[in-house]
This record gives C-alpha cells, sequence and structure tokens, in this order.
C-alpha cells in the first residue's frame, strides 16, 4: 500500500524555510492558504526546520484508485496537480545532498492534492501527511506507525500518526479520522477512500454520498470489515433515557484507554463557536501528554465515582491534553483533556487492541472491585502494603487505576525487566508459569497511589484480566476475567468459587516495593 | 483444541510450585451491587449505541 509514496519525482524544489522565510504567504500564494498547510510548516518551524523539498509526483496506488472514484462521482473531476512536501532539519540543495539524510533528518512529509471540478474554484487538499511528535518526554504517542515513503527516490521512514483532510467530494472528516488510526493498525498499513466507501454504500439508507460523512453505523461496518474491535458509545441517543450518561461515562475514559493500548480513538461533536457550522465534526485521538504536577488530581472533581459512592483516582487525570489531528485545520495538535464539554460530545470510540472482548472502562471497574474486596488480606508488615491498604479503604478511596491491553509477552517481559525500588526482580518460577497459564491478550490495570504515580511512575502491581474473554452480562462478577493480582510481596490468585463466595490462593513476590508502570512503544 | 485460560489453573500450579509457603484465604466480594450496576450500565449504552445513524461530516 505505499506505491503512492514511492512514486519518483517529475520535478524538484528546494526551499530555504530558514529565517526570513515566511510560510504564510508562502502557503497563501502556492496553496490557496489552505489552514492544514500551514499547520505542517508550523510543526517544521517547530523542529527549527532548515529546508523544504517540493516535489511533483505522477499518482500511483490508493490516489489512482481516488481519481478513478472521483471520476465516477463527477465526470469532469481533474487532479490538476500532485506535489510531496518534505520538512528537513538540515540544509539540501540539490539531489546528491538527500544521500546523506536519515530518518532522524526527516521532520515530516505532505502529499498535496489540487482538486478541480467545473464551474468550482480549484482547491488544494492534504492527501496525507506524516510528522515526527514532539520529542518531549512527556508528550506520550504508543504504538507509532511506521510510513515509508521516497523522497527523491531514496527511502525515508516516517514514525507518526498519518494526517488526512477531507475534500468535500469522497471524503468527510469520518472517512479521514478512521484512515488516519486504521492505517497503523490492520496488516495492510494502509486502506484506499474506495474501499472505505464500499463499505459504507451498503449501510445507506438513501442513495450514498460520500461528501455527506459517514454515520455511526457505517463507520461500525468500517471497524469491523478491518476487524478493528472498538467500544462506541453514542452519547446523543442514550442521552435521551439516560440524562446522566455524559457525567456518568465520561467520554475521556474511552479515549484515553484506547490511547494508553496503542490504538486511539474517535471523538464525534457539535461544533461551537463563531465560525462553527452545523452538523458536527469527529477527529482521531493518539495520544496524550503528561503532567506530574497538575493540580487536577487532588480535586474531587477528578475523582472518578462509578455510583453509590464507589471510586478511584484515574490516572487520565495527569493528562494534560489528548494528541489529535483536526482534518480541517492540521496535524499534532494538544487538545486540552477538558476542553471539549460532555454536552457538546455526540460519540466516542476506543479502539481496542486485537480481539478484546471488552473495553478499559469495563476492565477498570472489575479490577477496582477485586482490588477493594482483597483489601483486608493486605500484610501490614509491608509498608507499601500498608500505603496500598490505607488507600483502597472504603472510607478513603485513593488508588490510582491505569489500565492498558496488552499482550501476554508484553506483560511476560515487563514483569522480568522489573527491577523494584528494594533492587528486588521476580524469581524466574513465577514468570515461568505465568509464560504458560495467561492468555494471550491481558488487561493490565496497574495500581498505584498519590505521588507515587505522578512523581515517579511507579506503581504497586496490577490486576490482571483475560482480554479474550467475554464478559458474561447476567453476572454480577464474572470470576472468568480475573487472572491475578500482584502486589508489593504477593500474589494473589482465584483458588475456587463457591455459593459462600471466592478463595484466593496467595503465594509470595520476590518484588516487594513499589515498580515502574508499563511503558508502550513509542 | 480451545485453550481455556483461567486463575485456578494458575493457582493450582503456583500451589505445587510453592507447597506450604502458598496460603488460601476466603474473600468477600466488596461493592456487588455498584460495580455490576456500572458495568450494566455501560454495557447497555454500548449496546444500544449499535446501528446508530448519527451522521458526522
Amino acid at each position: 500500500m505505499d506505491a503512492h509514496r514511492s512514486v519518483g519525482p517529475s520535478s524538484v524544489k528546494y526551499v530555504d524555510v530558514s529565517n526570513s522565510f515566511s510560510a504564510l504567504d508562502f502557503v497563501d500564494d502556492e496553496f490557496g492558504g489552505n489552514q492544514a498547510v500551514k499547520r505542517c510548516f508550523s510543526l517544521s518551524h517547530s523542529f527549527r526546520g532548515k529546508t523544504l523539498i517540493i516535489e511533483d509526483i505522477p499518482s500511483a496506488g490508493i490516489i489512482d484508485e481516488e481519481h478513478i472514484e472521483l471520476l465516477q462521482i463527477n465526470s469532469g473531476y481533474e487532479c490538476k496537480d500532485l506535489k510531496r512536501l518534505s520538512f528537513w532539519r538540515t540544509r539540501i540543495g540539490s539531489p546528491d545532498g538527500i544521500e546523506h539524510q536519515t530518518n532522524d533528518d526527516l521532520i515530516g512529509y505532505a502529499i498535496l492534492k489540487l482538486d478541480h471540478l467545473p464551474g468550482k474554484a480549484d482547491k488544494w487538499h492534504i492527501f496525507e501527511a506524516a510528522f515526527k511528535k514532539y520529542e518531549h518526554e512527556h508528550n506520550c504517542v504508543p504504538c507509532p506507525g511506521n510510513y515509508n515513503v521516497n523522497i527523491l527516490d531514496k527511502r525515508f521512514t516516517a514514525k507518526a500518526i498519518l494526517y488526512c483532510q477531507q475534500n468535500g467530494l469522497n471524503k468527510a472528516c469520518a472517512h479521514v479520522a478512521l484512515r488516519s488510526l486504521l492505517s497503523r493498525l490492520i496488516p495492510q498499513q494502509d486502506i484506499s477512500y474506495k474501499q472505505l466507501n464500499e463499505i459504507a454504500a451498503q449501510y445507506s439508507a438513501s442513495p450514498y454520498r460520500p461528501a455527506d460523512g459517514l454515520n455511526i453505523q457505517q463507520m461500525q461496518e468500517v471497524l469491523k470489515a478491518f476487524g478493528v474491535k472498538y467500544a462506541d458509545l453514542d452519547y446523543d441517543k442514550i442521552s435521551k433515557y439516560d440524562p446522566a450518561i455524559r457525567t456518568a461515562i465520561p467520554y475521556q475514559k474511552y479515549l484515553y484507554a484506547g490511547i494508553e493500548s496503542g490504538c486511539g480513538g474517535l471523538l464525534g461533536f457539535s461544533m461551537s463557536g463563531p465560525q462553527a457550522k452545523d452538523g458536527r465534526h469527529i477527529i482521531p485521538f493518539y495520544g496524550h501528554t503528561f503532567n506530574k504536577d497538575t493540580w487536577a488530581p487532588d480535586a474531587d472533581v477528578n475523582y472518578f465515582n462509578i455510583g453509590g459512592g464507589v471510586g478511584y483516582i484515574p490516572s487520565e487525570v495527569w493528562t494534560s491534553s489528548f494528541l489529535g489531528h483536526d482534518d480541517n485545520f492540521g496535524p499534532n495538535f494538544c487538545v486540552p483533556r477538558l476542553y471539549v464539554s460532555p454536552e457538546q460530545v455526540q460519540y466516542v470510540v476506543e479502539l481496542k487492541r486485537g480481539s478484546a472482548q471488552y473495553g478499559g472502562i469495563v476492565a477498570e471497574a472489575q479490577a477496582l472491585q477485586f482490588l477493594y474486596s482483597l483489601n483486608p488480606q493486605l500484610n501490614l508488615q509491608n509498608v507499601w502494603l500498608k500505603r496500598l491498604q490505607y488507600c483502597s479503604l472504603p472510607h478513603v478511596q485513593q488508588v490510582v487505576l491505569r489500565a492498558i491491553c496488552i499482550s501476554r509477552e508484553e506483560y511476560i517481559s515487563h514483569l522480568e525487566s522489573l527491577t523494584d525500588w528494594d533492587n528486588q526482580t521476580e524469581s524466574a518460577n513465577i514468570i515461568d508459569v505465568l509464560i504458560k497459564y495467561l492468555p494471550e491478550l491481558l488487561w493490565v490495570v496497574e495500581v498505584s497511589i498519590p505521588h507515587l504515580f505522578p512523581a515517579n511512575e511507579h506503581k504497586l502491581g496490577e490486576i490482571l484480566l483475560n482480554a479474550l474473554q467475554a464478559r458474561d452480562s447476567k453476572k454480577s462478577i464474572d470470576y472468568k476475567l480475573f487472572m491475578l493480582a500482584r502486589f508489593p510481596a504477593k500474589y494473589f490468585l482465584l483458588d475456587s468459587v463457591n455459593q459462600h463466595g471466592p478463595s484466593f490462593l496467595m503465594i509470595p513476590s520476590q518484588l516487594i516495593s513499589h515498580t515502574p508502570v508499563f511503558r508502550t512503544t513509542q | 483444541m480451545t485453550v481455556t485460560y483461567s486463575s485456578p489453573k494458575i493457582a493450582k500450579e503456583m500451589s505445587r510450585q510453592f507447597g506450604s509457603s502458598a496460603q488460601t484465604v476466603k474473600v468477600e466480594m466488596k461493592y456487588t451491587k455498584e460495580v455490576g450496576h456500572f458495568i450494566h450500565r455501560v454495557e447497555s449504552a454500548q449496546r444500544d449505541t449499535v446501528g446508530s445513524k448519527l451522521v458526522f461530516k
């Protein structure tokens, strides 16, 4: 699926974008003042970009497919120009110069199309772009995609999340948001709008017009067709019979669970502001910032109450912003976590890892119950267990939970790598058993306490749930989900369940204090 | 053959390996009603989202 990125140029231009270069003038003159293109130049500027290479390229691969589709929609369609822009940290002034460049020198690239329809003004849009994330350690983008792109016939890899822009013809915001996230999740590594529209057309009551956007059912069918599991919630519909749904089940929890598991999420909302049009917009999110000094976790507003006075502190309260794209304005924006008001939010999607059968919000609630139920068994001789026990007492409930969906191999590798505050590591015997008996996909709900989590990014253990086991909705507690709980100095395993309740087997752990949290590959 | 993974299987193997240092405890599950109600609310809302016709463009 890289053909459209691999084509060689028919002509090349080198532009010095350092010093007195004006990106705004340049984009106004060359690309019709496109806001998203201006954003690409801003990102280049943030990385102290020095050179812009502009290549005229022929269409290929999924861009060719798009042209055929556009001709079917409007026989007068013509792609009048196609350019590949690449932004560099280094000075490049000739074809020889590219030979010395590496992936690190490439800030990002964008493929721009100039669409022509008879009787309408020609319009530029970004077919796709991929820009590096900021290098700050607290700017977290789990599992970015690797996009191979040829610049002057030399292959480079941009490690990023694909950005795509709508053109109001064969793709709207929903199409580009889906392609943005799906391109890094599916084995084919990209999707074409033709594929996407063919799926959506099957679920259209009236004649299907891609420019009119996608409804929730069509988005669900696209995800299903590509084998991507999801958990989603239509706030607009549910709020009609459950008016408190937006506060009871906050949209941020869906986005955060999808992001932390390396899959991302979609947020659909109604617009506000002076330039807002009628209708709803949807954008993809794929990362978050982490601010360990944030005041919010100490405020009651960030305590998540699941109902009946039972609650905890979700780790996302240390997230200042979600990282996402807005196809109207460009790639790699920070959207403050609390910026989009719950009343504006109409729809949220958490993309799930692999074949996960339930989402992060259910995993956290289920883990919370096991943690609070095991509280009386925590051994007070260990100072960290004593702290955990206090924080999980019914009148305190100040535990921090972080749910991530990862593979058994990732968890085992994480457990093997852990060295606690007392320089202890886990016993090889325990790891050998877990390799053999854990399912392939796990919800790992990390357990920490205030100060330890934000200051050290450390935890006191985790509760493992079988992500591949569908929850039995008829049961108030589905014990089949529970795999184990690990806390300082001990593991809890479910031994048996009878009419009097469960029995747990306690075995010793060599990890006796706190350890680092799991970090997804960035 | 489908392999079923369960905590009791791990417990059995760990019990074999750890012998006398393993200990079984009865646990009273707390907040069953509250957690059950919350999860039911989430699952019910997600079920009702299936096939929604709300459009985004």
